[in-house]
């Protein structure tokens, strides 16, 4: 799954938004690192709506723009439980291998010269 | 103006699309452009349209049609920031998704003419902008 469905996934874990309120949490919940266009951000729910991994929850005008509002669904939730716990797996072994790498490098003694 | 560029750089998308949700998504990026500034936002609807079409086609189907959606993109963009008042006289964008050497060459071209060529990524999607010398 690509970065900005996953984050697009965790904002609406906390309840249903529209675009504009999904691409501000993204960007408080990676931290600045994923910053979400309205062309980026479209596709990506688009392809979500598709997947069943999100569905349209209502429309309304504020201040005369159009506001979608969209929702996780059942299948979206337990998307986003499996792709964390994988994402949660892979971050394990790989902090394993770069402990080891970091033991391997205090106890080596530097061979004589 | 920068209302009637986004609107402009949603003709990157089919037609079905613009009809279902261009209002809304319109809203969307005038909304973002505000914190994010407009071209930012142009540039994503011109890559966001081009994915949509190669989703539509195949892809296949999408890169040879390609170079005429690059074309018509660049059209949009380079009419807008022209009607503006400042900025350079002539700005063309190249956007594509996943691998395009065709639209990279176009883009070599420019640059071999002396046009600035600023390359953008995001996510898979790519886009050049160029600034006429």
């Amino acid at each position: 799954m690509r970065d900005q469905s996953l984050f697009v996934l965790a904002s609406l874990a906390s309840g249903e938004r529209h675009g504009y309120g999904i691409a501000q949490d993204t960007e408080e919940l990676s931290e600045g690192r994923v910053r979400l266009t309205a062309g980026t951000l479209y596709g990506a729910l688009n392809r979500l709506t598709d997947e069943g991994l999100v569905a349209e929850s209502r429309e309304e005008v504020v201040e005369g723009r159009r506001r979608r509002y969209y929702r996780l669904t059942a299948a979206g939730e337990t998307a986003l439980a499996e792709e964390t716990e994988r994402l949660r797996s892979m971050a394990a072994a790989l902090s394993a291998r770069a402990s080891a790498a970091r033991g391997r490098r205090t106890t080596t003694k530097p061979a004589p010269a | 103006m920068s209302r009637r560029l986004l609107a402009g750089c949603l003709l990157a998308y089919p037609r079905s699309r613009r009809e279902r949700d261009g209002a809304y998504l319109l809203d969307l990026a005038l909304e973002l452009a505000e914190e994010s500034g407009f071209r930012r936002q142009a540039v994503s609807l011109l890559r966001g349209g081009f994915a949509e079409r190669l989703r539509g086609r195949g892809r296949r189907g999408a890169l040879l049609a390609g170079g005429a959606v690059a074309a018509a993109v660049l059209l949009v963009v380079g009419g807008g920031l022209a009607a503006g008042s400042d900025g350079p006289a002539e700005v063309e964008v190249y956007a594509c998704t996943g691998d395009c050497p065709e639209v990279a060459r176009q883009v070599a071209d420019k640059q071999l003419d002396g046009w600035t060529c600023e390359r953008q990524t995001e996510l898979g999607d790519v886009a050049w902008r160029c600034a006429s010398p």
